[in-house]
């Protein structure tokens, strides 16, 4: 794992006004989880096999790429990035690591980092690069991790692979479908340069805990040693 | 205690509620009361609510799981006390789609809410939620989450999405999710007429009520 120092962070969809929240130091994956080592998870926990798994927590499509419940198969080499998992399924994951998923501010905290910077996204050609993968389909096969460049960090991978789940992706809320809230919920952007982390936070503000896709997978993330309990 | 303690046993609490549920089934720990399967569940198995390992702190202060409401039809969501604009127009109408259940439903119904502040929505806090909206204790099962992680998990299961916002508000949905007597999601719901045809459905299918 990389250690990070934290920080402050707003969501980029949230008012100026609304106060920063402070980060405290954590650790975070350099890799996604790779489709081997979910593999692992699923033979210690057979409940989270395909054809075992509760609906309420994973949806018809979880590990659809995989061959079979206990098999990769041509669609899932070992070591690319385990995609079709849903959140409940990821946050497991990483319980039985000893970890957690890394919240929103903790991701994106991250991946704000370019491979020469902290923070990156002042860069047009690094914000460029990261769009540029937006833009472009998936891939019939994903690649391994780690073979995109490490940012500032040594975290590969944060851009330019797959999606990947945050603990509280139900704190995000731009999609009008859910007709009434309670509060205000305005969107004045931060940061309209930073239209990556729009892009990121529509995809969260879509998914509910049990989907799953074909392009979103997870890294885990835990708090640094010495955090008080 | 600061975030730092608050996110670690927010943590400890996922891994908790989310692998127990597969230990238990493993043997590792004493097993589940009987009305738990004892074996993983068949392929397309819908799932029940109760067997996720849910556990919410009630208004007496204990922290305990939402078996007692297997065997009913629930309406569950979710809401935070000091919330001064939707929540009580939640409250209102979850008490007239109650009111408007068929009689066999009715009779059986109950109506889950969990908060998702437990910072502010103290035992006490909780214990007047009901006072102050004339709420039937026998049938409101008025609790919060013990912890972020479980708060989180909870709105996973009932669609619900929140975030706090500026001033001590937290923005949040209200979708309301309706249970059948096993646990099972039988359909969310954001406007009471939905939710009563959802109940409605309930009806027709009382003889499944097993356990």
């Amino acid at each position: 794992m990389a250690a990070l120092p934290g920080g402050t962070y707003r969501a980029a969809t949230v008012k100026t006004s609304e106060p920063t929240r402070d980060v405290p130091p954590f650790r975070l994956d350099r890799t996604p989880v790779t489709n081997e080592a979910f593999l692992g998870f699923v033979r210690a926990h057979p409940a989270w096999q395909r054809d075992r798994v509760s609906r309420l927590v994973a949806d018809e499509r979880y590990l659809g790429q995989w061959q079979g419940p206990l098999s990769l198969g041509p669609e899932a080499p070992p070591q690319a990035p385990v995609v079709g998992v849903s959140w409940f399924a990821a946050g497991a994951f990483c319980a039985a690591r000893g970890a957690r998923l890394p919240s929103e501010a903790e991701w994106e905290l991250a991946a704000a980092a370019s491979p020469k910077d902290r923070d990156g996204r002042r860069d047009a050609a690094w914000r460029q690069t990261v769009l540029d993968w937006y833009a472009r389909p998936n891939p019939p096969r994903l690649p391994d991790v780690g073979q995109g460049p490490a940012n500032t960090w040594g975290i590969h991978d944060l851009h330019g692979l797959v999606w990947e789940w945050v603990s509280d992706f139900g704190a995000s809320m731009l999609v009008g479908k859910d007709a009434r809230l309670c509060g205000g919920g305005a969107l004045d952007a931060v940061d309209p340069l930073d239209y990556p982390a729009f892009l990121r936070a529509a995809f969260r503000s879509s998914l509910e805990g049990r989907t799953t896709t074909t392009n979103l997978g997870f890294r885990c993330a835990e708090d640094a040693p010495g955090r008080s309990p | 205690m600061n975030r730092a303690g608050r996110t670690a046993l927010a943590f400890v609490a996922l891994a908790f509620l989310v692998v127990v549920s597969n230990v238990f089934r493993h043997g590792r720990l004493p097993p589940l009361p009987a009305s738990a399967p004892a074996e993983a569940p068949p392929p397309s198995f819908p799932g029940s609510v109760y067997d996720l390992g849910l556990r919410v702190r009630d208004a007496d202060g204990v922290v305990r799981g939402l078996d007692d409401l297997r065997g009913h039809p629930v309406l569950a969501s979710m809401f935070y006390a000091s919330c001064t604009t939707v929540c009580p127009l939640l409250i209102n109408d979850l008490t007239q789609v109650a009111a408007a259940a068929p009689s066999d439903v009715r009779d059986e119904l109950r109506i889950l809410l969990v908060s998702f502040d437990p910072a502010r929505d103290t035992p006490a806090v909780l214990a007047d939620v009901p006072r102050r909206h004339g709420l039937d204790p026998r049938r409101w099962r008025i609790a919060v989450a013990p912890d972020e992680a479980t708060a989180r998990a909870m709105a996973a299961v009932l669609g619900i999405r929140y975030r706090a916002a500026a001033e001590g508000t937290i923005d949040h949905t209200t979708a309301v999710t309706v249970l059948d007597r096993q646990g099972a999601v039988r359909g969310r719901a954001e406007a009471p007429p939905a939710a009563s045809a959802l109940l409605a459905g309930l009806a027709e299918h009382k003889p499944t009520a097993a356990r």
